[in-house]
């Protein structure tokens, strides 16, 4: 009887420390820090030999090339993700963008663990005269890695940091970019709008989730 | 050098106006040769990032190029090739190039083998003539 609680008890306690651990590894991989440097941040490289010497990696704009095809949403309505994934979207999309809301998903393949990745997660698109795009990315890899999110430091009118780009070299119809951090997501906003105005509306993202 | 026409002869003013030209052309090719030879002339550089799949492989470069600086300038450009088989930009290949010299070009060349997606290539640049890093993106191109 006293063997029977004992390998009872034994295994409750195997039990609790799986999960604790299941849990932990979820919450790390969730939470992990994102190695994000500023542009601005000078190197010294001169003083630094050829093997030793890190720069930063710029990666693409985080969205997804070529056409895509959006399922239209209910002006207003917040968008949530049939899995539960992250959606970045604004709260309160302005009138100069009054036309369709359309949300893509992104089918989500295996990425190397080893290799620097940018997984696009879902991508909002509101349409006016001028259209954003409102995107969600999830960064893996390397953990020491330094990146950088834009060419410029900017702060958002609540306070928040971000980078700001103008990518017209490779962007030319949508060459402005605004970039900020949530949690361990990348939001991208990216249009032919001015920095000012993504600025404005970066300020008003939210982010859905049931992850 | 002076060009007054205190000095012109009998041979009245259509020499005068011969001799006038003369002069002017002697003085416009003096301070032609005088701005070649100028040590202010402007230095310059530029970056830039580009790629294609010809011949049926992912290929391109980064660079960044610079002239007319003194012999101690020196640049770096690290360049990455991304591809995105289906929604993850993902790192293909990288380098890195170090230059020194009045007249450079940090160029980066990368290539890969044929794998069907979507390709970019981005560099970051930094050198002792402008300050902070500069980055580039090449425009999105198909390999298919």
């Amino acid at each position: 009887m006293l063997a029977r609680r004992t390998s009872l008890f034994v295994g409750s306690v195997a039990v609790v420390i799986a999960l604790l651990v299941a849990v932990g590894s979820v919450a790390a991989f969730y939470n992990r820090q994102l190695n994000v440097a500023d542009p601005e941040t000078e190197i010294d490289f001169t003083s630094v030999d050829r093997e030793e010497l890190v720069l930063p990696v710029i990666p693409p704009r985080l969205s997804l090339p070529g056409p895509i095809e959006y399922s239209e949403v209910a002006r207003g309505e917040t968008i949530d993700a049939p899995d539960g994934r992250p959606v970045a979207q604004l709260a309160n999309p302005p009138a100069s963008l009054s036309g369709s809301v359309g949300v893509h998903f992104s089918e989500i393949g295996e990425v190397p663990e080893d290799v620097l990745a940018f997984t696009v997660l879902s991508i909002v698109q509101y349409s006016g005269d001028e259209n954003v795009l409102v995107t969600t990315s999830r960064q893996s890899g390397p953990e020491d890695q330094p990146f950088v999110l834009g060419h410029e430091t900017v702060t958002l009118a609540n306070g928040v940091k971000a980078w700001a780009s103008n990518k017209a070299e490779a962007h030319p119809d949508s060459p402005y970019e605004v970039v900020m951090i949530h949690d361990d997501l990348i939001i991208t906003l990216a249009s032919s709008l001015s920095i000012d105005v993504l600025m404005e509306l970066a300020a008003d993202v939210v982010v859905t989730s049931t992850e | 050098m002076r060009c007054d026409m205190k000095g012109r002869t009998i041979a009245g003013r259509f020499g005068a106006t011969v001799g006038l030209k003369i002069c002017l052309v002697v003085l416009l090719v003096a301070g032609s040769l005088g701005v070649t030879q100028s040590p202010a002339a402007a230095a310059s550089w530029a970056t830039h990032a580009q790629g294609s799949c010809l011949p049926g492989y992912p290929r391109g470069d980064t660079w960044l190029n610079w002239e007319g600086y003194s012999s101690s300038a020196e640049g770096v450009t690290h360049g990455t090739m991304w591809y995105i088989p289906l929604s993850s930009w993902t790192v293909r290949t990288f380098g890195e190039t170090r230059r020194i010299g009045s007249t450079q070009n940090a160029n980066v060349y990368l290539e890969a083998s044929f794998y069907p997606a979507m390709y970019t290539i981005t560099g970051t640049h930094i050198s002792n003539f402008f300050s902070g890093p500069r980055f580039t993106e090449a425009p999105s191109w198909m390999c298919n």
